[in-house]
């Protein structure tokens, strides 16, 4: 199906929403279970494995190789025990009533009670005036079961008359700012600035609300150390696929035999949809296993839009932030003069250094949502919490193709990764042990690279210089390898149940290309570049997003053949177990790349856009 | 541009002694409070070496009023200090809690000054 280019007053968006929100699976004590017990053998295995492999294992006539690949491997292994570390338990938070007053969500009552005020900012800059109206629209038939002062604002970075004769027509708030100073951040502190909502909603340009946005969330704030609620980001846009059992029965065309054996599977491994989401765009598996394990420990973060925040502990933190820098330069003054500064001298130093300094409630940051989450997670004398709101109640534009998707993961990489190299969470004192194991997860995610890449041409340098990384690919190796590879397969199924992860698992050892580059950006110290993610864009091939794995490819094809035929030659001798095993491990990798390689060649949409197909 | 939800004449700014005194006449300084100041007072205190802020009507002031009082602040002339009186003990805590009493000064009583 095809769809015109957004743009321009031609834009066509499709219907909102397209069809009923998806459900996240319901979480289970017993799933929780059968998870730790499987996480903790596959632990357990593989540490058994890990020490044979460093025994007795080693490859003596390639001993810096195999050293290499065993080092990537145990670096792989404690990567994946952290991240089975960081989905341990999955607890979805108590549901609240709606608060009907200011004072049933403060702490210490206000003087003068109220209805509550909630703001509901549109950040834009360049997207189509058409998309934010519709987004506008949304937000207006916003329901609240009590009397609320809602106000819809578009902050608009783009400083378009287009724009705010929408807003006029529309009826809602428009405000923009001499610069972009910041970013998004900063346009999001300007509407913060010109507002007054007890409550702060932030949506991008193309978030669309569903009418119970408020009447789901609200609630949580009646715990007054709650300081902002996350809810999952759902594409609408994105293709849902077919079931197995239809696709089995029409395109297969096995008829009522297909459909039975289509059912059959789904009942033993979950819902299977094919060809769904050709650019992993779906974000299921981070919100509803990723953010939903966080709940329990007060760990979810922020993720920029769909998201409620309690203006006062955005204020608050901002206000810490600003004071802490001032007192900073304040000591840094003292110390270059040598000498104490007298109270009345502090102070003028003080003032003189406040007016340089801005108040800035969101962090100046490519990831300011991460970065302003550890702070007040990290804030020991408030002891803010998050709530990962489990249901969907917002809708938005998936990244329309493979390049938008790259920016896009370009940026989260080099955003968190930078986090850990000025700001790590992991030495943040505030932070408690499970919060340090939930950032440390979602930054190790970044630097798997540094082992991926490694195993993933380990086969190259058998085929071509004919070294293993072991001593021998024989029952031993297997025995010891294949019950780890099956507990730790089994653990994620288990926890990933009825969440689809397949496709995006793909595009994560794809993006590992991707994600190195980010590493080296970040090492590099070079600025990251604030690209608003591309929302409305035609399709575009970007055939250079893959010449790393075509060339990884060809490379692999050349080794298969070249060793081949020396195994033919029979000179020197080529153990076919090893042969073997490296066609095997190299042709896994090459078919998780396929979806990227045609995502970038053929030019693949996200989605149908226009919802489900028939 | 601002979005204030209601209007309502709310601060008393005269002059003593040579220097400006704002007494905001709301229970609350919240962000709506803090913008409407900024409006009613910005003018006269821009260029000022010293004002004073008298907290003695307002019963809680928040970040965002405290931030508005910053904003205040930074529109005085570049030496210009900016003082609080009659905060009552929360209001106090807070500004020792963010360190941003290192920037307005709480005084029991500004007065003698020295201008």
């Amino acid at each position: 199906m095809s769809l015109p280019a957004h743009g321009g007053s031609s834009t066509h968006l499709p219907a909102f929403p397209p069809r009923v929100p998806p459900e996240a699976p319901p979480t289970s004590g017993w799933r929780d279970f059968a998870f730790q017990a499987t996480a903790v053998l596959s632990a357990l295995v593989g540490a058994h494995y890990l020490a044979w492999r460093w025994t007795s294992s080693l490859n003596p006539d390639a001993l810096g190789f195999s050293v290499l690949i065993a080092a990537a491997e145990t670096f792989a292994y404690a990567g994946a025990m952290l991240f089975f570390l960081s989905l341990w338990r999955a607890v979805d938070p108590e549901p609240r009533a709606p608060p009907r007053t200011l004072n049933e969500i403060r702490a210490t009552p206000a003087p003068q009670d109220r209805p509550l005020r909630v703001d509901l900012l549109i950040a834009t800059r360049d997207e189509p005036v058409e998309l934010v109206r519709l987004s506008v629209q949304d937000a207006k038939r916003i329901g609240y079961p009590h009397p609320l002062s809602m106000r819809v604002v578009v902050l608009d970075d783009g400083r378009r008359a287009a724009m705010r004769a929408m807003t006029v027509e529309e009826g809602v708030g428009y405000l923009t700012r001499p610069s972009n100073a910041g970013f998004k951040a900063g346009n999001l502190a300007n509407g913060l600035a010109h507002t007054d909502g007890d409550l702060v909603v932030i949506c991008d340009a193309d978030t669309r609300a569903l009418p119970n946005l408020l009447e789901e969330t609200l609630g949580y704030f009646r715990d007054p150390s709650v300081a902002w609620v996350q809810t999952p980001q759902w594409f609408y846009d994105v293709d849902p696929g077919m079931t197995l059992p239809c696709w089995l029965a029409r395109r297969a065309r096995l008829g009522r035999a297909g459909q039975a054996l289509g059912r059959v599977i789904e009942a033993i491994v979950g819902p299977v949809a094919v060809g769904a989401d050709p650019l992993a765009a779906d974000p299921r598996p981070f919100y509803d296993l990723v953010q939903r394990s966080r709940n329990w420990c007060n760990a979810s973060f922020c993720c920029g839009a769909g998201s409620i925040h309690r203006r006062e502990a955005v204020m608050e933190l901002a206000l810490k932030q600003f004071g802490a820098a001032v007192s900073a330069a304040v000591r840094a003054s003292a110390a270059r003069s040598g000498q104490t500064l007298e109270p009345e001298g502090a102070r003028a130093l003080a003032r003189g250094v406040a007016r340089s300094l801005e108040i800035a409630p969101f962090k100046f940051h490519v990831s300011e949502d991460i970065y302003t989450s550890i702070a007040l997670h990290a804030d020991r004398e408030r002891r803010w919490r998050s709530v990962y709101h489990p249901r969907i109640v917002t809708g938005m534009l998936s990244p329309q193709d493979l390049l938008a998707w790259s920016i896009q993961r370009f940026k989260y990489a080099c955003g968190t990764l930078d986090i850990a190299w000025r700001d790590n969470p992991l030495r943040q004192r505030g932070l408690s042990a499970w919060q340090k194991v939930m950032y440390a997860a979602t930054i190790c995610g970044y630097l798997a690279p540094l082992w991926t890449v490694p195993l993933l041409l380990a086969p190259l340098a058998f085929f071509f210089a004919g070294v293993t990384p072991v001593r021998s690919f024989d029952g031993a190796f297997f025995g010891h390898l294949v019950p780890y590879l099956a507990a730790t397969r089994l653990a994620f199924m288990i926890r990933a149940w009825r969440v689809p992860t397949w496709r995006s698992e793909q595009f994560h050892l794809a993006a590992c290309w991707l994600h190195l580059r980010a590493l080296v950006h970040v090492l590099a110290g070079r600025p990251i570049h604030f690209h608003v993610t591309p929302k409305a864009v035609a399709r575009r091939r970007a055939p250079s997003l893959a010449a790393p794995h075509l060339l990884f490819l060809a490379a692999t094809a050349a080794g298969i053949a070249y060793r081949g035929a020396l195994a033919l030659g029979g000179l020197p001798p080529v153990p076919t177990a090893a042969y073997v095993s490296n066609v095997c491990w190299s042709l896994h990798s090459a078919l998780c790349f396929l979806p990227f390689i045609a995502a970038a060649c053929g030019g693949a949409r996200a989605g149908t856009a226009g919802g489900a197909p028939p | 541009m601002h979005f204030a939800r209601n209007d309502m004449h709310f601060a008393r700014i005269e002059e003593e002694r040579g220097v400006l005194v704002v007494t905001p006449l709301v229970r609350e300084l919240g962000a709506e409070a803090a913008r409407q100041l900024q409006e009613a007072a910005g003018d006269a205190i821009s260029e000022r070496s010293l004002a004073i802020v008298c907290l003695s009507h307002v019963e809680d002031v928040d970040c965002s009023g405290l931030a508005g009082l910053v904003a205040l602040m930074k529109r005085m002339a570049p030496e210009g200090e900016l003082r609080l009186t009659g905060a009552g003990p929360a209001v106090r805590a807070l500004l020792a809690v963010t360190q941003v009493d290192q920037v307005l000064p709480c005084h029991a009583d500004p007065w003698p000054l020295t201008p």
